[in-house]
């Protein structure tokens, strides 16, 4: 209750452009977002990069004083606007140079991490993770890592809550499935 | 893996660098660039942060009074608005009569009413209720008077309502007493006996007290809505009867108790046209007749005597018709013989409906040829001036 209203606080500090409350903000947020954009992207470089612009991005718009209701929700619309023109911008780079390495460099670094966990049922889950598509992917991300309700996830992702609620039952059977053929 | 288990397991992967955790040292320096780039030109929240953050409190309970008490008080309110006008508009609508703005509201809610209403006696006693509600309507078209064209219009279609209504019980009661489960016929024919003698005497003091305000019209439309009425009560009688006769549960002296208020109803009809013929044959002709001059009607009241002679002998013949026959009725009543006393008093009816045409007859000829006679006796008065 008391993280409730100290986020509710925070948040009209933020819209009212409060320099200091915005660096609060970003305190709470750069985790989850980056997170959600590394799930995405899969660099460490990459996300890096877009979850700063995510930050400045945010700050523009509340400076131009655009009316943002559920600031939780448009911070995570933000970030997968920009991972979506990251890819695009990327497809355009990739398609003119020819250049295919970069997924498998990508690729490579995080299997290294990946091989750091000890507990192998968590190394597992995260193999099977990213295994799935994208949209599955996501919704687990926000659902179980970032605790959000099926009710902001719906506004982030442009669903329904009711097809959000069957998409996460469909992103658990895949996940599990995943899991098994990789203990398989 | 369990949903459970999973589900713990994706918790317990933040945290982890491979699940994306981001290195500290990003963090801070990003959070440092960050801070830079938005700083040296950001004055807006100055303002703001002169009261410190008990603004953004303020704004915040602003918020929560909006979202958790104006809007919940402003749904109430619209909800009690809608809930008072409609209550307002219903009792409004229910004391309406035919012609009114709102009698619409009225036939409506009584026609949503009967749709709602499940099993055909519960529809039949509801139907009866409206029956006695535009009989009522019809006094209340009395009482208010004012222009007769309207008031007549008016009094017509209830008067048609009612036979349209009365015929469907009819309809309703049939089926009832065909149907193989008919356990409430008795209870449903004893109520539209009682109902319907009360709506058959409604209309004929609604038809006495409009005779001379409303058109001919009108008059008919009541008198078809009492035979149409009358016709249904006969029919409810002769169900008890059948009952009382397959030894069902009704006294004989309940069924004598309701054959005698039938007959005692249809001789006052039979009173009612005798009294009608000496009033408006005899006396109305002569009294038209003596404003004209003395000396010059008698050739009129010749002619007159000749168009009405022949259909007043029919009246008085079958009046003295529909007494017998009345009187037989009664007759088999004393002796206890229901089905027979029935049988006449419905004969008696048929009587009844020819003497109520043959009475139109005579008071529409009757009339014209007053309206000739006093024409006529206007010019001879001229000429001989």
């Amino acid at each position: 209750m008391r993280n409730a209203l100290g986020n509710s606080i925070l948040f009209l500090q933020v819209k009212g452009q409060d320099q200091e409350a915005y660096g609060r903000f970003y305190d709470l947020y750069v985790k989850r977002i980056y997170r959600f954009v590394y799930f995405k992207v899969n660099s460490t470089t990459d996300a890096q990069d877009l979850t700063s612009e995510v930050f400045l991005k945010i700050w523009q718009y509340i400076k131009e004083g655009k009316d943002i209701k559920n600031l939780n929700a448009f911070t995570y619309m933000i970030a997968r606007n920009l991972v979506i023109d990251f890819y695009r911008s990327k497809s355009r780079e990739d398609q003119s140079l020819e250049n295919t390495n970069t997924l498998d460099q990508v690729d490579q670094s995080k299997d290294l991490l990946k091989e750091q966990i000890k507990d192998s049922d968590l190394r597992g889950v995260l193999s099977g993770l990213d295994h799935l598509k994208d949209e599955y992917k996501e919704v687990i991300i926000l659902k179980y890592l970032d605790e959000l309700s099926t009710k902001e996830i719906a506004e982030i992702v442009g669903k329904t809550n009711g097809a959000v609620r069957v998409l996460l039952h469909r992103a658990i059977e895949a996940l599990k499935k995943n899991i098994k053929t990789d203990e398989e | 893996m369990k949903s459970r288990e999973l589900t713990q397991k994706l918790k317990d992967l933040r945290g982890l660098e491979a699940a994306g955790t981001p290195q500290e040292g990003w963090v801070l320096s990003s959070r440092e660039v960050l801070m830079n780039q938005i700083s040296p030109k950001a004055d807006v929240g100055e303002s703001s942060r002169e009261f410190g953050s008990a603004i953004y409190y303020f704004q915040h309970f602003g918020q929560i009074f909006n979202q958790r008490i104006l809007k919940p008080v402003a749904v109430a309110l619209v909800v009690v608005f809608l809930l008072v006008s409609y209550t307002a508009t219903v009792s409004v609508a229910d004391a309406s009569l035919p012609g009114d703005m709102l009698y619409s509201v009225k036939t409506t809610r009584e026609r949503v009413k009967l749709a709602f209403t499940f099993g055909e006696e519960n529809k039949v006693k509801l139907q009866m209720d409206h029956v006695s509600r535009r009989v009522d309507e019809l006094h209340g078209l009395v009482a208010q008077g004012g222009d007769s064209v309207d008031q007549a219009e008016n009094v017509a279609s209830t008067a048609q309502k009612i036979s349209d209504d009365v015929k469907l019980i009819k309809d309703s009661l049939n089926r009832i007493t065909t149907a193989a489960s008919n356990g409430g016929v008795l209870e449903i024919a004893k109520d539209i006996d009682s109902k319907t003698l009360a709506v058959g005497h409604g209309l004929a003091e609604v038809k006495e007290a409009l005779a001379l305000t409303v058109s001919f019209e009108a008059i008919d439309d009541i008198d078809e809505a009492i035979g149409d009425t009358e016709d249904v009560g006969t029919a409810a009688l002769v169900v008890i009867i059948n009952k009382f006769e397959a030894g069902k549960d009704i006294t004989g002296d309940e069924v004598a108790a309701r054959v005698a208020e039938r007959i005692k109803d249809v001789e006052a009809d039979i009173q009612s046209f005798n009294d009608e013929e000496e009033m408006s044959i005899g006396g109305e002709m002569l009294m038209n007749i003596e404003e004209g001059a003395e000396s010059t009607v008698s050739s009129t009241v010749e002619s007159i005597d000749v168009v009405t002679t022949s259909i007043v002998s029919m009246v008085v013949n079958d009046s003295d018709d529909a007494q017998a026959s009345i009187e037989e009725a009664r007759d088999l009543l004393g002796q206890k013989d229901f089905g027979l006393a029935i049988e006449k008093l419905m004969q008696t009816n048929d009587i009844v409906d020819i003497l109520e045409s043959e009475s139109g007859i005579v008071k529409g000829e009757s009339g014209e040829v007053i309206d000739s006679a006093v024409t006529t006796t206007d010019e001879l008065v001229e000429e001989e001036e």
